[in-house]
């Protein structure tokens, strides 16, 4: 009885350390981040290093987004973000959708959109 | 809202809303455009404006982007070129409107990912949309159009403007599909986190109320349009929003109901002008800056080739409808 005690526990034991494992070094589906005709449907986001975001500008409530890694409308380069586009940054028209490169350094960035820079700014944390 | 844009705003409508009629009435006093073969202005084509201006923010819905960029660069083509063409050779002319139309579009699609990208953007969307409306407004005040029609005009904007954005508030969100695309219909400005515009046609009704003022009325309608336009026109609709903050998209400062105030003080100002005695036609008005020795310093280069005699005489001769 003991030894099958100790077994049983052995087993759950290695489940345990496996799906930890998997946890750390999996891949999930996207994150969904909709956004709105000026602002985002979340203001903070937290995401798995290796991870991506998709941006989904909605079809019916959505308007021009140009999508870059910085705060209140400006770009600011951020160490270990995904690149955004560059100088023209992601733009998503009405209805578009677009996902990010993954996220593989673990730390805070910020997204912001250009056309809408008083009220668009979100925060992206990996861990 | 954020009381610094309220300020940045009223700042940049105040400029858009002003320096444009203000050039338009300068282009008028000085440059005499060749009057299109249609006869004088009527309330028939007063209607088909209106239809273009009251559709045209709903081709943004149903268009194809590339569509709706290719109309809005042959519209604007057109509008520059008869701005322009009595200053420049159509081998200069072409170059640059070509230069204007396909930079903004490129400056578009390459550079608004930053805010130095934003304000090229509208360095061109308004030297494009001043010269479209310098042009057509002097088109239309010079070929006939009275303020009476002007300001009825304003008045059936307001009314479109009052029911779509209190009663079905769908201006707003039509706003949010112009801002950002190619050859916007707007002047506007961004600094910072702060951005704001005016539509092209709360700035083309208002260069076509300063000018048929100045036309009908003299200097006393110029006065009365210039303080209409920066009462009802600048301050309040962009104050507004201390008041009843619907009227304004908070992220993008469109100033949308400005035809809203303006309509109603546009018609009484019209009124209370013809009050003091009738409103001058084209023909009138030509008449009187003749008999002051006034003569445009530029007139259209085809009128030029016709007849290079002073321009009343010309438009006299050239409809014989004397407006």
């Amino acid at each position: 009885m003991k030894k099958a005690f100790f077994l049983l526990a052995s087993l759950a034991l290695c489940l345990l350390v496996i799906a930890c494992a998997q946890d750390n070094s999996a891949v999930r589906g996207p994150t969904t981040v909709r956004m709105l005709g000026a602002s985002f449907s979340v203001s903070s986001i937290t995401i798995h290093k290796g991870e991506t975001i998709t941006f989904v500008d909605d079809s019916s409530e959505g308007s021009l987004h140009i999508l870059v890694v910085g705060q209140g409308g400006q770009p600011i380069s951020e160490k270990g973000a995904p690149d955004f586009g560059g100088l023209a940054g992601e733009r998503l028209d009405v209805g578009d959708s677009w996902t990010t490169p993954p996220w593989n350094t673990a730390g805070t960035f910020n997204v912001t959109c250009t056309a809408h820079p008083a009220t668009m700014t979100m925060t992206v944390i990996v861990v | 809202m954020d009381l610094y844009q309220i300020v940045f705003q009223t700042v940049v409508v105040f400029v858009a809303a002003l320096f444009a009629p203000l050039l338009s009435l300068l282009y008028f006093r000085r440059v005499r455009l060749e009057r299109p073969a249609l006869g004088v202005f009527n309330t028939r084509d007063i209607l088909l404006i209106l239809v273009f201006i009251l559709s045209l923010p709903f081709l943004y819905l149903i268009l194809p982007s590339y569509v709706l960029t290719g109309m809005l660069a042959l519209t604007f083509s057109t509008a520059l070129y008869i701005a322009l063409h009595p200053f420049l050779r159509a081998r200069y002319l072409w170059p640059l409107v070509a230069f204007l139309i396909v930079g903004d579009i490129v400056v578009t699609r390459t550079l608004m990912g930053t805010t130095q990208g934003w304000q090229i953007y509208w360095v061109f969307n308004n030297i494009i949309v001043l010269g479209a409306a310098v042009g057509i407004s002097n088109l239309y005040v010079q070929g006939g159009m009275h303020m009476r029609q002007v300001a009825w005009f304003s008045l059936i904007l307001a009314c479109y403007d009052f029911f779509f954005d209190i009663v079905v508030p769908v201006s707003a969100h039509l706003a949010d599909r112009f801002h950002g695309q190619p050859l916007d219909a707007a002047m506007g400005w961004i600094s910072g986190p702060y951005s704001s515009n005016l539509g092209i046609g709360d700035i083309l009704v208002f260069s076509l109320f300063i000018i048929s003022a100045y036309k009908g009325f003299g200097r006393r309608g110029l006065f009365a349009s210039v303080g209409v336009i920066i009462l009802c026109g600048a301050i309040l609709p962009s104050l507004s929003p201390l008041v009843i903050l619907p009227f304004v998209r908070g992220g993008i400062g469109i100033t949308i109901p400005v035809q809203t105030f303006f309509g109603p003080f546009a018609v009484l100002t019209y009124y209370l002008l013809r009050r003091g005695g009738p409103e001058r036609s084209m023909a009138q008005w030509f008449r009187a800056e003749a008999e002051e020795g006034y003569e445009p310093i530029r007139v259209s280069r085809r009128r030029r080739a016709v007849a290079p005699a002073a321009a009343p005489s010309l438009v006299k001769a050239g409809t014989g409808q004397g407006d």
